[in-house]
């Protein structure tokens, strides 16, 4: 039987590429065995959905909710001026 | 066809840009910086803008390039990474079980509507060790290949990479643990 620490390891792998036939037996087998383990898979699962989420959240957001800071635009605005001649300073 | 006047850019695909950057960095500070630097860039590359796509899908272009940049730059900053070892022997003992146990955890999908859940899934991202936070995010908030990843960020094998996605993961899960999901006093909505 395999710890709950490779069985971690399995957990995490399995969201990457597909498991061999036999990482996906002891996996299995342990899963079975360990709640823990269990709830452990669907917390990682849920991470996954939550990056997932961020990307979609951060792609939609309406304007002004995460925009350049109004400081930051006019000292980029101001670098643009500058860098159009010389390397300014 | 040229570009824009370079002028217009900042309130034109400025918004667009930082946000980009933001996501694919989880910092705002260097997400400002490399805006900078990518309109920079741009100026310089201005005579060679084909007008073939938009101006904003070719800004777009040299942020990632930049983006890829920063990442190459850390790794190579990161020669001495951050040893795991430790924290994976507490988490899971010496027989190989979780030392604390992972507790369900209630309502996960009320977590992705809360604002502040937000806040704190960046943050735990962020406070990964730095090796582990360029991978989750070039990994899981870019979705750039995995030979590009390794490559970026001098993982020597796709299998190594593997084993440190996991490391992230646990820590991942541990932070928001204890920051969300059983945090002290939580009543939990």
């Amino acid at each position: 039987m395999i710890s709950c620490r490779k069985a971690s390891e399995l957990i995490s792998l399995s969201m990457d590429r597909p498991l061999a036939l036999r990482e996906r037996l002891a996996l299995g087998l342990h899963l079975c065995s360990c709640s823990m383990c269990r709830a452990y898979r669907r917390q990682a699962a849920f991470i996954r959905a939550a990056a997932r989420a961020l990307i979609a959240r951060m792609e939609q957001l309406a304007p002004g909710t995460l925009d350049l800071p109004p400081a930051a635009a006019g000292r980029i605005a101001r670098a643009l001026q500058r860098g159009g001649g010389e390397d300014g300073s | 066809m040229t570009s824009s006047d370079p002028a217009t850019w900042v309130e034109r695909h400025g918004n667009i840009l930082y946000r980009y950057a933001l996501l694919r960095t989880q910092d705002a500070a260097l997400a400002e910086d490399l805006v900078q630097e990518t309109f920079l860039a741009a100026l310089g590359a201005r005579a060679r803008f084909s007008g073939q796509s938009s101006e904003q899908t070719w800004l777009i272009g040299i942020l990632k390039h930049k983006l890829i940049d920063h990442f190459r730059s850390g790794a190579r900053l990161e020669q001495e990474r951050v040893d795991d070892t430790a924290y994976l022997d507490g988490l899971f003992g010496p027989s190989g079980h979780w030392a604390q146990p992972p507790a369900a955890w209630a309502d996960p999908e009320g977590a992705l509507e809360a604002q502040d859940f937000w806040r704190v899934f960046r943050t735990c991202i962020r406070n990964l060790p730095a090796h582990l936070a360029d991978l989750f995010i070039l990994r899981e908030l870019s979705e750039l290949p995995s030979q590009d990843v390794c490559k970026v960020l001098e993982i020597s094998t796709t299998n190594n990479m593997w084993v440190m996605l996991s490391r992230a993961r646990v820590r991942l899960r541990e932070c928001l643990d204890r920051h969300w999901f059983n945090r002290a006093g939580a009543s939990d909505a």
